[in-house]
């Protein structure tokens, strides 16, 4: 309880300060000291509301109350009612919509507009009730002296301040409720921890540099708005624009809020007189820049979110692609290592048996089917070790990828079909090599691609197999044969499996090839991260 | 350093409980009274020149110019004096030190009474600002060690509205005595009180509690943060202490910075509200300082609310609401030159305004200071941050003046409501700096 009530009384007194001080400043470019409530003050007020518990309410609204009351004596005024009873009549409201405000940050400043508008409104109800009633009053006594020109004088007169009331509650709000939620959100809702000592380690974080820029924009911005001569006077605006979007680019809507607060202090400065369409002009301006720069910022943010997400996506995709790659290599493999210890065991032990049955038995019949038998069976190995070698090279895991690509070079007769392959291999001696499984088969796959390729087209005499180790893995084949149309590359089913392996790895492919040139050639670059 | 002035040897530890907690409890009360009286007696001894001004103006026909640059060498001693004395003060006893300033410059003041020479009134004040100095370190080590971390917010904003009562008692009694029996006696009277209250403080103020026997303050009350302060740099050497926690310690200069512009926005208040209001607003002199007066008012106010505002709701961290309260700088000071209207009401609401949230930051500041730094050396580093704090003042006087000559009033307000914006941009890092480590929201 005795806490209860200090806090109220600092929230109270914390609040007439600055409310005091608003009214001032609103005081200052309104020149009319009733409206000049609804400007900055009661904006103070709203946003302070909408963030504090409902316990402390009746400090906020006391300091608002006592204020006016004592104003409204002070400047002896005393047809204050109707700011009293706006004053009044937002309690519920903003009771009923802090009932939705919680959430997301786009939620609340939904609910956030919503209460700037509705509460504007409700200004303008107030304002027109009293405005009758004491119209009906005044016209009474009037109609009792005089004639229909100061009437219609009358009549309009209400209409404007009217206009005024809405867009000064507008334009106070757009202003303060949100800075009144940054402040909120940036230093009531962390937990803070005391200083300590510990600070000394710690470096300093002051960006100076933004911190300059910033300054150094702002500064430019009062001059642009002050120091531009009259014919320049629709470029004005556009120089307001800047500094929002430089803000929001860089940190949305918060940013962007902060842009116009600057720029609000900009324009006042450069306000030129106190006409009320001159008020009605830098209250517009004002509202709309606010508008825009926030409404901007939530945009520009809500694209970065969605871009951050996209990216996530995009990650998880690569990643899920890349399992996929390597969950197909180890199936392979087991599938490989199967079929290798299985299906070759038990048809060497076929044709052991056959050949024994063909010893054994005397019969032409039995004997032309034991050595059928015996072909067939040899037959199913050959099929067998073809698949093998599609499913798994097997001398990848016996010689490692160096010793592999060698012999591949040898399998394919490349020296015999007038090929002469050199082989480069470009491997750290300090760092230990450690390729992912599925780096080395598609490594290994793509040159022999490649070579088989060369061999069956190419005409080539020269080949160059060049293979670096770095932060990434890059693999170069070179030939010098007569290349193929743009076109057709990777036509084949062959080589645009591999390209779409690599970029499920995560790779870069690229195929390129010169026919009909005074070099042709084709030469193939693969980039394959080490994993 | 004479024998006494060094700190006590440390006597036998009390080892009963309910002893300690007596102890504790009868101490604290009676220090923070104690230096509470003391510290308003400084300011009667600091500002009795300035309301006794116009009486010695018409007396001995001393010049403005005279004046301001007294005023200027005052500001530069005092800021030296209480970094010197607060590197002195932290290896000595704040009985005799804070003692022996009050009685010195209540002496200083009994002289400058007897004198009627620009260049006695001169060095005198010199003299003077110098054992001025000798006040706020001893306050700064006193209170870091006899109240704890959590609950130092409250403690420290109290013993920081002395400033204020010491400066709107000040206008009034030198006023009175002036009034009556000449201006000599505006400076011998507050001069006999400082020095009988300065041996009040000899006789009543003590050292640090482990020098009763006592355990630390952060034993006693089981305070983790004030038990980490306590441990930290254990074994280092004074002069380390000084390099390592005061000279280069980044916060410490950053605080320092930021100090410079709150004092420049508060000397400049202080010293020029009432030319501004008689310059501008036609006030006749009495009503300006009456007007003046509800600054002190405010400040009293303000520096309460922000320390315990820090300590309650920002769990006892002195950046946020630094930050918080910069913000009411800057709109109090944009209220008060763009106030349309004239009335005394409505410049008084802001004139408190102004001290509401000028001293907020003072306080804080400080406080802050001390708690960046380490035990030993808190009234260094609080010197360090207050010999920063009278260069603004400096600054708020003779180059401020030549400001308003080039620009007059518009000039004067846009020097201090930047002062006020750059505040707040300079306490920024400290919010970075605390919440990089925990980062929970709280919904």
């Amino acid at each position: 309880m005795r806490n209860y009530g200090i806090t109220s009384l600092c929230g109270w007194l914390l609040i007439s300060c600055s409310w005091f001080c608003l009214w001032v400043l609103s005081y200052y470019f309104i020149m009319e000291p009733e409206l000049a409530i609804l400007l900055f003050p009661f904006a103070l007020r709203l946003g302070t509301v909408l963030h504090t518990p409902k316990r402390y309410w009746l400090a906020v609204y006391g300091a608002e109350w006592w204020l006016m009351v004592s104003l409204a004596i002070l400047l002896d005024q005393p047809q204050w009612l109707s700011v009293i009873a706006a004053s009044l009549i937002s309690v519920p409201i903003i009771w009923f919509a802090q009932k939705y405000y919680y959430g997301s940050q786009w939620r609340r400043l939904c609910v956030m507009g919503v209460v700037i508008f509705s509460t504007a409104l409700l200004n303008v109800l107030v304002f027109s009730s009293q405005m009758l009633s004491s119209q009906i009053l005044s016209s009474q006594i009037l109609s009792l002296q005089m004639q229909g020109a100061q009437d219609a004088a009358l009549i309009t007169a209400p209409l404007y301040s009217l206009w005024m009331v809405f867009l000064v509650s507008v334009t106070g709000g757009l202003m303060l409720v949100p800075s009144c939620y940054l402040i909120w959100s940036y230093l009531f809702q962390k937990s803070w921890i005391p200083l300590t000592v510990n600070l000394v380690s710690k470096p300093i974080e002051l960006r100076s540099r933004h911190v300059v820029i910033y300054v150094v924009l702002f500064a430019l911005s009062i001059a642009a708005q002050v120091g531009l001569p009259e014919e320049l006077r629709r470029f004005a605006p556009f120089c307001l624009a800047i500094p929002i979007i430089l803000l929001a680019f860089r940190y949305g809507w918060q940013g962007a809020l902060l842009g116009t607060l600057l720029n609000s202090v900009a324009l006042i400065a450069a306000r030129s007189g106190v006409s009320n369409m001159e008020i009605t002009d830098l209250l517009l301006s004002l509202s709309a820049q606010s508008l825009t720069g926030i409404l901007l910022g939530m945009g520009i943010q809500r694209q970065r979110e969605l871009n951050q997400k996209l990216r996530h996506e995009l990650n998880r995709n690569h990643n899920l692609s890349r399992q996929l790659v390597k969950a197909e290599e180890s199936v392979r493999r087991d599938i490989a290592r199967e079929l290798h210890d299985e299906i070759g065991q038990n048809i060497t032990a076929i044709r052991t048996q056959a050949s024994i049955l063909k010893r054994v038995e005397n019969t032409p019949m039995g004997e032309s089917c034991a050595s059928t038998i015996e072909s067939l069976s040899l037959n199913i190995y050959d099929t067998t070790k073809g698949l093998l070698t599609q499913l798994r090279p097997k001398t990848l895991d016996d010689l490692g990828l160096e010793e592999a690509i060698h012999q591949l070079v040898r399998e394919l007769e490349c020296e015999a079909n007038g090929i002469s392959t050199t082989i480069i291999w470009n491997e750290p001696t300090d760092v230990d090599l450690d390729l992912s499984d599925a780096t080395s088969v598609t490594l290994y796959r793509i040159c022999q691609e490649a070579l088989n390729n060369m061999v069956k087209y190419a005409q080539a005499t020269e080949a160059r197999i060049t293979v670096t180790f770095e932060q990434d893995v890059y693999l170069t084949v070179k030939d010098n044969g007569v290349g193929f149309k743009p076109e057709e590359t990777l036509r084949g089913f062959g080589l645009r499996g591999m390209k779409e392996r690599v970029q499920a790895l995560g790779g870069e492919f690229t195929l390129s090839s010169d026919s009909g040139t005074q070099q042709p050639g084709t030469a193939l670059h693969v980039v394959l991260p080490k994993l | 350093m004479i024998g006494f002035l060094k700190s006590e040897q440390h006597v036998q530890p009390v080892k009963d409980p309910k002893q300690i907690d007596e102890l504790y409890k009868y101490w604290r009360f009676h220090i923070m009274f104690t230096m509470y009286a003391g510290y308003a007696l400084f300011y009667f001894t600091r500002k009795s020149f300035n309301y006794a001004m116009p009486a010695m103006i018409a007396d001995l026909g001393l010049d403005k110019s005279d004046i301001g640059l007294m005023g200027t060498f005052f500001y530069i001693t005092y800021g030296v004096s209480k970094f010197l004395s607060g590197i002195v003060s932290d290896r000595s006893n704040p009985r005799y030190f804070m003692g022996i300033g009050l009685v010195m410059t209540g002496i200083v003041n009994i002289l400058f009474g007897f004198s009627s020479s620009i260049v006695i009134f001169t060095l005198l004040w010199m003299v003077n600002a110098w054992f001025q100095g000798w006040g706020w370190p001893s306050c700064s080590k006193l209170l870091t060690t006899w109240y704890s971390r959590s609950e130092r917010g409250f403690w420290w904003s109290l013993w920081n509205t002395a400033h204020n009562v010491g400066g709107a008692l000040i206008p009034l009694l030198v006023g009175v005595v002036t009034l009556h029996y000449g201006w000599r006696y505006g400076f011998i009277i507050p001069g006999i009180l400082a020095v009988f209250v300065g041996l009040f403080l000899c006789w009543r103020l003590r050292d640090k509690p482990v020098t009763l026997g006592l355990p630390t303050v952060g034993h006693w009350r089981n305070d983790t943060l004030e038990l980490a302060q306590e441990n930290e740099g254990l074994g280092l050497t004074n002069t380390e202490i000084l390099r390592k926690y005061v000279l280069n310690n980044k916060y410490i200069w950053l605080l320092a910075f930021s100090y410079v512009l709150v004092y420049i926005v508060r000397t400049a208040i202080n010293d020029w509200g009432n030319l501004y209001l008689t310059e501008q607003h036609h006030y006749s002199l009495i009503t300006a300082n009456a007007a003046l007066s509800l600054f002190e008012v405010g400040g009293f106010v303000g520096s309460l609310v922000a320390g315990w505002g820090s300590d309650k709701l920002f769990d006892g961290n002195r950046g946020p609401m630094n930050l918080i309260f910069a913000i009411g700088i800057f709109l109090s000071v944009a209220a008060l030159w763009l106030m349309p209207l004239t009335g005394f009401v409505l410049q008084a609401g802001c004139f408190f305004a102004i001290g509401f949230f000028v001293f907020g930051p003072q306080m804080l500041i400080g406080m802050a200071a001390a708690e960046c730094s380490h035990k030993d050396s808190v009234g260094a580093a609080t010197g360090f941050v207050g010999l920063f704090a009278y260069m603004g003042a400096a600054l708020a006087g003779y180059p401020l003046a030549l400001v308003m000559e080039q620009y007059h009033w518009a000039g004067f307000f846009t020097v201090i409501s930047c002062a006020a914006a750059v505040v707040g941009l300079l306490l920024l890092p400290f919010l970075k700096a605390q919440t990089s480590d925990v980062n929970v929201v709280v919904s």
